[in-house]
């Protein structure tokens, strides 16, 4: 292997960039990026960024010194030729490749009816896209957010502790990805800090002839708002890979190893990969930390080399601050059917629940403990492996 | 008590805590990452190193 492109210049791109590297990779490594920022470390952006006590420079991701990669930022994939083994993008280059790393990551979902008004909400997925609701943001304003998923909630918490008026839409009750305990304190939490939600109720339709005025809910509520922002979840950036043949039902289809099938020398990491896993059969992990771990394995298999040494099932885990709180997850609580809670007491807002889907354990989710979780990784990462 | 431990068992060798402090972790030669000298850190530094590991695998001692 003496080219390798990577597309995506985000922390799986970058990551894994460096995993080449670090794995002893010495031919050419370019870095295409959509963005025109260097890389950057998104968590921040709906909390520390968002409240004014971040700076771009402190989000920053630095890659290692001697990484010796071309970056080409600002330009995004237009298509890729996977007979013809080259990349094409926007601002007319032709990238050829004999190893190709996919790591474009994801993009916000746009409502029908948003985009049907006069104009769209802001959304919070890049760093312009932050620095931009970061100015929206003072007190007296009237902020509605559409959606009540882990960015959604941690906008309201940040937006109330600026001084914001904080209104709420969703179909789904709050952060029910991470099952029903999680969303009822999750729940109790935004009312009790003043965040007015409307779940479960949907936007009929977009007043205002030049601006956004207000949005009307099927429930007859008009909702005033200075400041909209849409965050219902994001689905993966895989539009520039629709003629290419490849499986992108719901991200890039790969195997254990981020191989991607019917496509040597192609790996796929982060968001828009949807990974092969022993338990749970194909599925796309939207999780930072997720994106670290698949960096080294797919360089690995893009080099040819075995699995790393310390490689077994993926725990998926991920965290989210808002309202002094930290939740933490791992596995898949929002699959869970039945929780136990095993440290704690949901009344005080500092509890660990395991979740079980059919009595087998899944996932785990813990409220303000922020050690109680640590026995559930070893436990779910056996019961992925039986 | 150690002010910082990596679980072997659970690390992953992603090298996040190597970035985040390296005066205080290495990976070993088995990619597994292992406490050099626990005091070269900040409490920050451990802080975002235990919140960072994607294994979970960085323990701070809990007394302080």
């Amino acid at each position: 292997m003496r080219n390798v492109l990577v597309v995506g210049a985000s922390l799986a791109g970058l990551r894994t960039a460096e995993a080449l590297r670090a794995e002893g990779y010495e031919g050419r490594l370019t870095v295409l990026g959509a963005e025109a920022e260097q890389p950057y470390d998104r968590p921040p952006l709906s909390k520390e960024f968002l409240a004014g006590s971040a700076s771009p420079e402190s989000v920053r991701l630095d890659p290692r010194p001697d990484l010796d990669a071309t970056w080409l930022l600002g330009d995004p994939a237009l298509e890729l030729d996977l007979a013809g083994r080259v990349v094409s993008t926007a601002a007319g280059l032709a990238l050829p490749f004999d190893g190709l790393v996919i790591a474009t990551g994801s993009q916000p979902r746009r409502l029908g009816v948003l985009a049907a008004g006069p104009e769209h909400p802001l959304e919070l997925r890049t760093l312009a896209d932050a620095m931009r609701l970061r100015a929206e943001l003072g007190g007296g304003r009237h902020l509605t957010i559409v959606g009540a998923g882990f960015i959604g909630v941690e906008v309201a918490s940040t937006a109330r502790r600026l001084g914001v008026d904080v209104a709420m839409v969703s179909l789904l009750p709050p952060l029910s990805a991470a099952g029903p305990l999680v969303s009822s304190l999750a729940a109790a939490l935004l009312r009790e800090r003043g965040v007015r939600v409307h779940a479960p109720r949907t936007i009929v339709a977009v007043r205002g002839s030049r601006t956004i005025e207000a949005l009307e809910l099927d429930d007859g509520t008009s909702l005033p708002a200075d400041v909209v922002v849409s965050a219902v979840g994001v689905g993966p950036a895989t539009e520039w890979l629709r003629g290419s043949g490849l499986d992108v039902t719901d991200g890039v289809l790969c195997d254990s190893g981020c191989a991607v099938p019917g496509a040597p020398g192609v790996v796929a990491v982060g968001d828009v990969a949807r990974r092969d896993c022993p338990t749970f059969g194909p599925v796309r992990i939207e999780h930072w930390s997720t994106a670290i771990e698949q960096a080294r394995v797919a360089a690995r298999t893009l080099l040819g080399k075995p699995a790393p040494p310390g490689a077994r099932p993926i725990v998926p885990s991920f965290w989210s601050d808002h309202f002094d709180l930290r939740l933490q997850s791992l596995g898949l609580p929002g699959i869970a059917d039945e929780f136990e809670v095993v440290d704690g007491a949901v009344a005080d807002r500092r509890f660990a629940a395991a979740g079980y889907a059919n009595g087998k354990l899944v996932g785990a989710v813990a409220y303000g403990m922020p050690r109680a979780l640590a026995p559930f990784r070893s436990l779910l990462s056996a019961e992925a492996g039986s | 008590m150690e002010r910082v431990r990596v679980e072997r068992e659970l690390c992953i060798g992603a090298g996040e805590c190597v970035r985040i402090a390296p005066a205080t972790f290495q990976l070993g030669e088995d990619d597994i990452a292992v406490v050099t000298d626990a005091a070269a850190a900040t409490d920050e530094q451990l802080a975002e190193a235990e919140r960072k590991c994607p294994a979970g695998a960085v323990f701070l001692d809990e007394s302080e």
